[in-house]
């Protein structure tokens, strides 16, 4: 007896394909959406009937220097600007999130268990339940209209990023550990020469992460960046999406796929490290 | 030599324990007090008691933010488990090109919501989007999606669930996990596929169901970006949520110590909320012996 | 406990790993390239000069016209130079960036902040020599000073008037050129019907007029009618008055018109000028309510529309004295501003009678001054400037109520109108629950001030 879908069987298989293809074409089609639109001039962009294909090579070019050159809202500059935050975010989660991990992972001691649970809880505090105490706080120490809001906490690790680290950390053998302890290394030692060469992989993709979630913070420069000159693309999007009425949509398409594109870029090339990394965070340690 | 242990534990994680002491207890603390004072953005705070707490039991607009965010909660999670568990389900099945869907069916979840909530935006526009000419394909008159507050909170919703990417990820670790043998002893015993799914895969898979329902509801309770974006709120403040109202009362109406009061019972309520999600949850979940 | 083997697909294989590692570690030196070399803020480059940031909300045509004001101030000494920036809801990010204490020197803000900021205390009183309040036409008064103190000065001053499409009236037979304008809006009523058509499927296809298009002045109906808000004499909320009713319920008829289906569709349907303008210019509605910048639009996008602006009858307007909104963009020093002085300096200098006519001109608004020069009108762009000066220099012209809790009312408002224009709700019910929590939010505002010993912003003599 043959049961339907359970051996490779034509028409099952059939079906499974076309319904991927059709998931991935619904997935996709805002992306695709908004890379087509803004390669089309304002006219055909704002014709009701315009159709969904892409201008010429000039259009294009014509979107996205328009985008680029504007001259009240100055993407490049933006788009330092969130890469300077995102670097120096990156580089703190990644440092200090090895570190705490270790002491959850690799050292035995006691109440070590109780802080890991009040550390997973913080993943519970929404940003904004603190947004104004945090702003006050900022204010006090002059923080307001710098980026330090923005990057200084990330020194001090993420309650996200520790556990992922953690859950890697467990997994690498701990006789590894006891030679290097033969040889004469302490904690550190082992996690210099044993924890960090063999968890690269990991770090890598908390770094990606990480970078990802400060790409695409809008409420966080919301509240703490003021001047405009410190703007992050996220408020420059929608700074520039905020003038609709004499800004068309596909110089706004165009302004989104700039802020867009290195993310999907950098998905796209890291993409298996990277869903392997989100389907570690589900499993049970 | 035990405490020493337990000092060399804290100093490892030492870096967490600052943070979490400057920028979690201690926002958390100040919010506390912040919320049973009078208190406005360039002013000192003046304690007034529970006056806070009181207003905020007879404020007709906290009920509205209230309802909505319940509403968008009680649909939008249920939708996105599905979905996230059927996607999941679709791309364990072998066929070609699987890295590639997986990809494609991921992708728009590393968006910045922003610029998704921008596209959107665009897509739901009733003159040029892209939303009613496909509707109109298939002979559907597409609605005026930011006209009334039940379509708004529709495209809220819809939108949601072009981010089923990390949950769909962490099912599909999980659908792998489940033993082969149990499901080919179902499929000999002449059990279908519908029930083969229903009584094998998703029990087994039931832990992680919990874990992605929590985290989707964490994240759900806290909506933001997408209103703020799209609809601004209305109409009717139909798609006015309560972190808007806790951003609103804060920077716009210049109420801090009433912000810090709806940003303390939001995170009550979503602290209650998730232990009862735990509580109820640990009851239907079915964990393999000795896996806990 | 996860067993390692679970990890293996995390690292790829050799080849791929090392490609990955280049790649990645070549991303990140570009990143850190453009960090480094990549665009900075503009450098304040400008000698020993002290620097005033400037924010404003314009962009493209009338930026360029406030530049040539910054440009001549900048010009006309040697001690200050100021920065002109372009930013979005400016009110809310102002307000924090105040209380961030990181606050621009120069702000510029539209005259419905005012209250909300000065009583915030988020504002510097200005002092300005040889500006009284009789320098400003009396309606832009009460929007810039409290009392006798001067708390803005003022860019340029706007009133809303209705602008009608001309073909459009010779086409249906409205006789304008002998009967003039509808002096009652009974007059007004009657004439859309007869300027609006429907086609074979029952869809309109051009509309007479339409209260939701722009939809930007939703407080300004009962004004016409001789309501308000909100009472400054006694700090009571007025929204249920029987004048508010009865504008309100004009309002809702302006949909049942129509009908709400019949609406999207017309508002959904294509037109070839994208913008909020886009019905007026594409001549699918013949009147509509705007500012006088609607006459620069017109000339930059639909130099061919036959077009003039009238004030908008109703009853609480008379021919020699129009009712109507009016609006001004105000300049304030905000509270914390690095250069106080030298901000009032700046100030000071925009209201120069030339300063300011040149942005009106450029902007096609009525100039907010009592004296008015011959060439202002000489090289007005606005043909019907006429129409919104009246309105400005009339004692039945309205601006938004001088109330502290403005930002709060506005949002109780907006939420009514949206019941009363898409919900189809009973009018006199709808104003009851906003007048209860408007209400409510004056309460609380009173409690406010009485703890803090605080004057009531408006209470002044």
């Amino acid at each position: 007896m043959i049961e339907p879908g359970m051996k490779t069987n034509g028409p099952a298989r059939m079906v499974t394909w076309l319904l991927l293809a059709l998931c991935a074409a619904i997935a996709l089609f805002p992306v695709l959406y908004m890379a087509i639109l803004s390669m089309q001039p304002a006219t055909q962009a704002m014709d009701a009937d315009g159709g969904l294909v892409p201008g010429s090579l000039a259009d294009t070019a014509a979107n996205y220097s328009a985008v680029v050159n504007d001259d009240a809202i100055n993407f490049p500059l933006y788009f330092r600007n969130t890469l300077l935050i995102a670097m120096l975010a990156v580089a703190g989660v990644v440092c200090s999130s090895a570190i705490t991990a270790y002491g959850f992972a690799r050292v035995r001691w006691r109440g070590r268990q109780p802080l890991f649970i009040v550390m997973l809880a913080t993943m519970m505090v929404p940003f904004p339940v603190v947004m104004v105490p945090l702003f006050v706080l900022f204010r006090e120490l002059d923080w307001i209209g710098t980026f330090l809001p923005l990057w200084v906490p990330a020194w001090f690790g993420s309650a996200f990023s520790i556990f992922l680290l953690r859950q890697f950390y467990m997994t690498i053998p701990r006789e590894l550990d006891d030679a290097a302890r033969i040889d004469g290394c302490g904690h550190v030692g082992i996690f210099l020469r044993i924890i960090l060469p063999l968890s690269l992989p990991a770090l890598l993709v908390v770094g990606l992460l990480h970078f990802m979630y400060v790409w695409n913070d809008f409420l966080g420069p919301l509240v703490f960046l003021t001047h405009r000159d410190q703007y992050t693309l996220a408020l420059g999007l929608e700074l520039y999406m905020s003038r609709l009425g004499t800004t068309p949509w596909n110089l706004v398409m165009a302004a989104s796929t700039i802020m867009v594109a290195p993310v999907l870029l950098l998905f796209l090339f890291a993409q298996r490290s990277f869903l392997e990394g989100i389907s570690t965070t589900g499993l049970k340690g | 030599m035990k405490r020493f242990r337990t000092l060399t534990g804290l100093a490892w994680i030492s870096p967490w324990l600052l943070g979490f002491a400057c920028f979690t207890m201690l926002p958390l603390a100040m919010g506390l007090w912040y919320s049973f004072t009078d208190w406005t953005l360039l002013e000192p705070a003046i304690p007034i008691g529970m006056d806070n707490y009181e207003r905020l039991l007879g404020d007709e607009v906290v009920h509205i933010a209230t309802w909505n965010t319940l509403l968008y909660l009680v649909i939008s999670i249920p939708l996105l488990t599905i979905a996230s568990i059927a996607m999941a389900v679709l791309l364990s099945k072998p066929a070609r090109f699987q890295a590639f869907w997986r990809v494609a069916v991921f992708a728009p979840s590393v968006l910045p919501l922003v610029a998704l909530a921008t596209i959107f935006k665009l897509m739901y526009d009733a003159e040029l989007g892209a939303m009613n000419k496909g509707l109109s394909f298939v002979g559907i008159d597409g609605p005026n999606w930011f006209g009334t507050e039940a379509w708004a909170m529709t495209a809220i919703i819809l939108m949601n669930l072009w981010v089923v990417g990390p949950a769909m990820v962490i099912y599909l670790a999980a659908l792998r996990d489940v033993p082969r043998d149990l499901n080919e002893a179902a499929s000999l015993d002449g059990v279908s596929w519908w029930g083969r799914l229903v009584n094998v895969t998703l029990p087994m898979i039931s832990p992680v169901i919990l874990f992605n329902v929590i985290i989707g509801f964490i994240n759900a309770a806290q909506v933001f970006v997408v209103p703020y974006i799209m609809t601004a709120g209305g109409p009717n403040r139909g798609t006015y949520f309560w972190s808007m109202y806790v951003y609103d009362a804060a920077f716009k109406y210049g109420d801090m110590g009433y912000a810090s009061t709806l940003g303390v019972v939001q995170f009550a309520a979503i602290l209650l909320l998730t232990l009862g999600l735990l509580l109820v949850g640990r009851r239907y979940v079915y964990y393999r012996g000795g896996m806990t | 406990m996860v067993p390692a083997g679970q990890y293996h697909a995390v690292m790829p294989d050799q080849l791929g790993r090392t490609v990955s590692i280049v790649v990645l570690c070549l991303a990140a030196a570009v990143a850190i390239g453009y960090v480094t070399f990549g665009p900075r803020p503009g450098a304040s480059g400008h000698g020993d000069r002290i620097v005033l940031n400037y924010w404003e909300k314009w962009t493209g045509t009338e930026a360029q016209a406030m530049q040539q004001v910054v440009d001549a101030f900048n010009a006309s000494q040697d001690r200050i130079h100021v920065n002109y920036l372009t930013m979005s809801s400016i009110d809310e990010k102002a307000m924090l960036a105040i209380a961030g204490g990181a606050p621009p020197d120069v702000l510029g803000l539209w005259s419905f902040n005012l209250p909300f900021y000065a009583q915030a205390n988020a504002i510097l009183p200005l002092d300005l020599p040889g500006i009284k309040a009789e320098t400003y036409a009396p309606a832009v008064r009460p929007l810039v000073f409290d009392g006798d103190t001067q708390l803005a000065g003022v860019n340029t001053c706007s009133s809303v008037a209705l602008y009608v499409n001309l073909s459009h009236l010779d086409r249906a037979g409205l006789d304008y050129r002998n009967g003039g304008p509808p002096r009652t809006l009974e007059q007004f009523d009657a004439m859309i019907p007869y300027l609006t058509i429907y086609d074979a499927d029952g869809n309109v296809e051009q509309a007479g007029f339409l209260h939701m298009d722009p939809g930007w002045w939703h407080w300004c109906w009962p004004g016409y009618f001789g309501g308000q808000l909100y009472d400054v004499e006694t700090d009571a909320a007025t929204i249920d008055s029987p004048e508010n009713i009865a504008a309100f319920t004009w309002f809702q008829e302006g949909q049942r018109r129509y009908g709400l289906d019949r609406l999207r569709r017309f508002q959904s349907a294509p037109t070839d000028s994208p913008s909020p303008y886009r019905n007026f210019l594409s001549g699918r509605l013949s009147m509509t309510i705007q500012g006088p910048w609607l006459a620069r639009v017109i000339a930059e996008r639909a130099p061919d529309l036959k077009w003039a602006a009238w004030p908008l009858p109703g009853p609480a307007g008379e021919p020699g004295a129009p009712a109507g909104p009016i609006e001004c963009d105000i300049l304030v020093v905000p509270q914390g501003a690095p250069h106080p002085e030298e901000a009032m300096e700046f100030i000071a200098f925009t209201q120069r009678q030339d300063m300011v006519e040149l942005v009106s001109v450029l902007h096609a608004k009525p100039s907010p001054l009592m004296e008015v020069s011959s060439e202002f009108y000489f090289n007005h762009l606005n043909t019907s400037i006429a129409a919104h000066e009246a309105i400005l220099h009339s004692p039945n012209g309205f601006g938004t109520p001088p109330v502290a809790t403005w930002p709060e009312m506005n949002a109780a408002l907006d939420a009514g109108i949206d019941r009363i224009w898409n919900g189809n709700e009973d009018v006199a019910t709808v104003l009851a629950d906003v007048q209860a929590e408007v209400s409510a939010q004056l309460e609380r505002a009173r409690v406010r001030r009485e703890r803090r010993g605080q004057e009531r912003y408006g209470a002044g003599p």
